[in-house]
């Protein structure tokens, strides 16, 4: 077996776990959801959640309307529209326009006009086959309006006559709001999750009095966004449909099955979006020469840190009710950049340390080494008798430049532990910044009562991610080995050897630029 | 140095699963609920008007019990607030909470705490588990003798279970006791049923004239309307209907009455516009049922199929949490055609008692399949109290009708018309057409 049949080999037996991790992973995940659970606070409730945010010049209003299984089958019948429908977004609007219109914010006493910006709505499982409904509605003052020093009270807020909770919340946002008679935070969680506290009733908030002050601009609390991290992240289209495929009332198994993959996709997709660490990783592969096994490891350490970075990321937007998590993007930008670049600084050392001490002759050799990742050369040692290119390492083992880089048995372990280290940092640091995309589609899957389902799509999305960058590495390393073989050889370009020494150096310094691109642009951001 | 960041890497790796699991724990929030839910029950002696009075009684209770967790009487008080509550909200946490409450007042006080027991047999009877009701309105009458609350629940669960003679007895017991508006309410009903309508109304007054809270007020109000119109006195029903709203605006019953009768009178626009209205606040199964006959006999089928989907909704829902559907479903099923559903239905209630109820929703779910016979026998149990109602008239009459014993039928109808001619916009034309055909009133 050649060492082109071994990677195909490995290919497909790196195929074969990913499915079968796969299709684990889908089973795990969905069965427990399979039963859908009745509405938490009775199945003919309809449940109102005003979130008002007061600027300086302006009071941006956030209605959310959360009704349960009965409600929703005498808005739409027994099968409500799909998501994106012209018949969901012509309700929309509808509903959001009546209650702009009927929602009174009075300004000192003058009322102000509302315009609805934008509509959502998506129809989460119920009980007994039913779907529940969840309208959002973000409307704006429409008139600059003065507020520093006024007293603004809001009323008519609504389905105020029908039996659910009825919340009303109210932050600053550049003002601040010294005497306010609701709360700041949602202790619904946006209508998601109703306190079951055995001596709290549901509340019955309709209507809102602030006297506004001038203020710091920090927003206090706030609203949580209903599935989208910020307006400030624009969604492509592609997320977008997906999005609604995971919103679609009836999550079969093919869905769900087609939804992973849609995850799968969308990470590997997301991977080569600019400014990402596919390039990072490349000059690290290609600097390295790095083998399967170190690809993988990269790859397991970017999925891994991705679906972590984004549970957490997760977490802190659903339970903390922080609106902006751009203000958190430029920090995790920042320490990803900081650790590239002390990533490549430790490589750029090590590259030019070798140099210096390989300044002998048996150059060749050196490099071969590095060729052959640890398991090459232990499993498949008869290869080395065939490859034209293996009898050089013959050599260099048997006359070895620099001894500690070059024993058979510690060379190994060494090798391993370092890159060890290195690979998963390399991981890391790819994996930090998650992904606006994927937020959303956890945030949407928890704003659909669907949080394992939002969390095994994450994950999905990781796997997609480190696929196409450990991927988009091993390319670039077969190709360096294709030319380097090539210029090398007897008979090739007489500066090949020459550049290929050079390599470890020019790629640490690459993964140095780099590390101090992305910290700049992170400095920039803040 | 080296092993210690290789540790640290393999803790971050060993982390992310707990991170995993823990996120998913934490976004979890709202999921699951018990499926303990029960259907919105909406029977005699059981509506509430103003619901605010209730949600502050309900706060005193809550506030009072965070200051003091040990008042185990407050404990069964909250735990009887929130059962009311289900009754107008049909929200199945509030049973949920009910039941925890009465447990906390039980491990404060295990033993000879009839207020709790009292409490559990009152839920018990919410969720339609009379037979359940009443064994525990018994555990607390061993307990308290004296104890008129307890008489009454007692009463409540044996009633539905069809024991007249020890329901009766046990609110005779309760009047003895306690003669305020409870015991009035439950004695009109009492009277309603053995076909004494004087009396109920009567009874009634006295409970409206006791009653010191507006829900109270605006519930005997409703009754006092509700009995006028169950005699066809549209005029009578009218007047208590709008006096009462006229009071207590935010009155769901009163709507509804004040639909019903907008109705009898062909008022159609203000009809339709009050009992959207109302199915809008509160769209229990029995009343978009009401209101879908209603549209189906003004020609407006598409409307009605709406009401209907809502209602089929409703019904999908109880059975899903283990509800024994109500006696009105299995009528309704009857009357959509759904034989086999209507039959279940009555059947399984027919099993566990045998209220009059229980008997005219069984003879008219079996007169749907074509068992005639049965269901004569059924029509004519549903008769034993002697109970005035225009619709047990009706289905009697129906079902005579079908096995040819044309005079008893003609009779039947002529009952249920001179009773009620506005029983039911759907079946009250369909009556006159039937006794027409029969040679006319008697």
């Amino acid at each position: 077996m050649d060492r082109c049949e071994h990677e195909v080999m490995t290919l497909y037996l790196a195929r074969r776990a990913v499915v079968a991790l796969l299709v684990a992973v889908t089973g795990v995940f969905l069965l427990p959801s399979a039963p859908a659970s009745a509405h938490p606070l009775g199945n003919f409730t309809v449940n109102t959640h005003v979130g008002l945010r007061v600027e300086p010049e302006a009071v941006a209003v956030r209605v959310v309307v959360d009704s349960a299984e009965i409600p929703t089958v005498q808005a739409f019948g027994a099968t409500p529209p799909a998501p994106g429908s012209a018949e969901a977004v012509r309700y929309s609007e509808a509903e959001c326009a009546s209650m702009a219109e009927q929602l009174v914010v009075d300004v000192d006493g003058r009322r102000a006009a509302l315009d609805v910006q934008s509509t959502a709505l998506v129809f989460p499982p119920g009980a007994a086959g039913l779907v529940i409904t969840r309208l959002t509605c973000d409307a704006r003052t429409t008139e600059p309006v003065e507020t520093v020093g006024t007293t603004i009270v809001v009323s008519g807020t609504p389905a105020q006559d029908r039996v659910g909770w009825h919340e009303v919340v109210a932050v600053g946002d550049g003002v601040t709001l010294p005497s306010s008679d609701v709360p700041t935070q949602s202790i619904s969680d946006v209508l998601r999750a109703y306190p079951e506290d055995l001596l709290q009733s549901p509340l019955n908030q309709t209507g809102a009095r602030l006297v506004v002050a001038e203020g710091s601009g920090v927003v206090s609390g706030g609203t949580t966004d209903d599935g989208r991290p910020s307006p400030s992240v624009p969604l492509d289209p592609l997320t977008e449909r997906f999005t609604e495929l995971v919103g679609s009332p009836d999550l079969t198994l093919l869905l769900a099955v087609l939804a992973f993959f849609g995850a799968l996709f969308l990470g590997g997709l997301h991977a080569f979006a600019p400014g990402h660490g596919k390039a990072l990783m490349a000059a690290y592969l290609v600097g390295q020469d790095g083998s399967w096994r170190q690809a993988s490891l990269i790859g397991a350490s970017v999925t891994v840190t991705h679906t972590a970075g984004v549970l957490v990321l997760g977490v802190v937007l659903s339970t903390l009710a922080v609106t902006t998590p751009e203000r958190l993007y430029p920090w995790l930008g920042l320490a990803s950049g900081v650790l590239v670049c002390g990533i490549g600084t430790t490589l750029l050392r090590r590259a030019v340390a070798r140099r210096r001490a390989d300044d002998a002759p048996a150059r060749h050799g050196d490099e071969h080494d590095h060729d052959d990742s640890p398991d090459h050369a232990h499993d498949h040692d008869h290869e080395h008798d065939r490859e034209p290119a293996h009898t050089h390492v013959g050599t260099a083992v048997a006359a070895p430049p620099v001894p500690h880089r070059h024993g058979t048995g510690p060379v190994h372990s060494h090798a391993v532990a370092t890159d060890a280290r290195g690979l998963l940092a390399v991981g890391f640091a790819g994996g930090l910044v998650p992904a606006p995309s994927a937020v959303v589609v956890l945030l949407g899957g928890i704003a659909l009562g669907r949080a394992w389902f939002g969390v095994l799509l994450v994950l999905a999305y990781g796997i997609g991610m480190a696929i196409a960058l450990a991927g988009t590495g091993l390319l670039l390393v077969h190709a360096r080995r294709r030319v380097q073989r090539w210029a090398v050889a007897p008979g090739g370009a007489a500066w090949g050897g020459a550049a290929f020494s050079w390599l470890p150096v020019a790629a640490a310094a690459f993964v140095v630029a780099v590390g101090i691109g992305l910290t700049v642009r992170a400095l920039l951001q803040m | 140095m080296t092993r210690r960041r290789l540790v640290a890497a393999f803790v971050a790796l060993a982390l992310a699963p707990v991170l995993f699991l823990v996120g998913g724990v934490a976004f979890k929030g709202g999921g699951g609920v018990p499926p303990s839910g029960a259907a919105p029950v909406v029977e005699a002696g059981s509506l509430t008007a103003g619901s605010n009075d209730l949600a502050a009684g309900v706060t005193a209770l809550q506030a009072r019990l965070k200051r003091l967790p040990e008042d185990w009487t407050a404990w069964a008080s909250l735990g009887s607030a929130y059962v009311a509550q289900a009754r107008v909200t049909a929200d199945p946490t509030l049973f949920v909470k009910a039941d925890e409450a009465f447990a906390r007042s039980l491990e404060v006080r295990p033993e000879s705490n009839d207020y709790a027991l009292v409490g559990q047999a009152y839920l018990a009877n919410a969720r339609h588990e009379f037979a359940s009701g009443r064994d525990l309105a018994e555990q607390a009458v061993a307990v308290d003798a004296y104890d008129s609350t307890a008489y009454g629940v007692l009463s409540d669960s044996l009633l539905q279970l069809g024991e007249y003679d020890a329901a009766f007895a046990a609110l005779q017991r309760m009047l003895d006791l306690r003669p305020g508006v409870s015991a009035f309410t439950r004695a009109s009903y009492s009277f309603e049923l053995r076909g004494d309508l004087e009396g109920a109304r009567a009874t009634m007054q006295r409970a409206l004239d006791a009653a010191s809270s507006p829900a109270d007020k605006a519930y005997a109000s409703y009754y006092l309307g509700q009995l006028a119109f169950d005699t066809g006195d549209l005029d009578e029903a009218q007047a208590r209907f709008e006096q009462g709203l006229a009071r207590y605006p935010a009155s769901f019953e009163l709507a509804v009455g004040r639909a019903r009768v907008l109705a009898a009178r062909g008022e159609a626009d203000e009809a339709v516009a009050a009992w959207a209205r109302a199915v809008q606040r509160l769209p229990q199964a029995s009343y978009l049922v009401e209101f879908g006959d209603y549209l189906t006999s003004l020609g407006r089928d598409e409307e009605a199929a709406e009401q209907y989907a809502v209602a089929d909704a409703a019904g999908l829902l109880a059975r899903e949490s283990g509800v024994v559907p109500d006696v009105e479903v299995a009528i309704y099923d009857a009357d959509q055609g759904r034989v086999e559903q209507a039959l279940a239905a009555a059947e399984a209630q027919y099993a566990e008692r045998r209220s009059v109820h229980v008997e005219d929703a069984y003879a008219w779910a079996l007169h749907a399949a074509g068992r005639d016979t049965e269901a004569l026998e059924h029509a004519l149990a549903a008769q034993r109290l002697g109970t005035r109602s225009a619709l047990f008239a009706y289905h009697r009459g129906m079902i005579q009708a079908s096995l040819g014993m044309d005079a008893e039928a003609r009779v039947s109808l002529s009952e249920a018309l001179a009773i009620n001619p506005y029983f039911s916009p759907l079946y009250a034309p369909v009556a006159e057409q039937e006794l027409d055909e029969l040679g006319g009133p008697v």
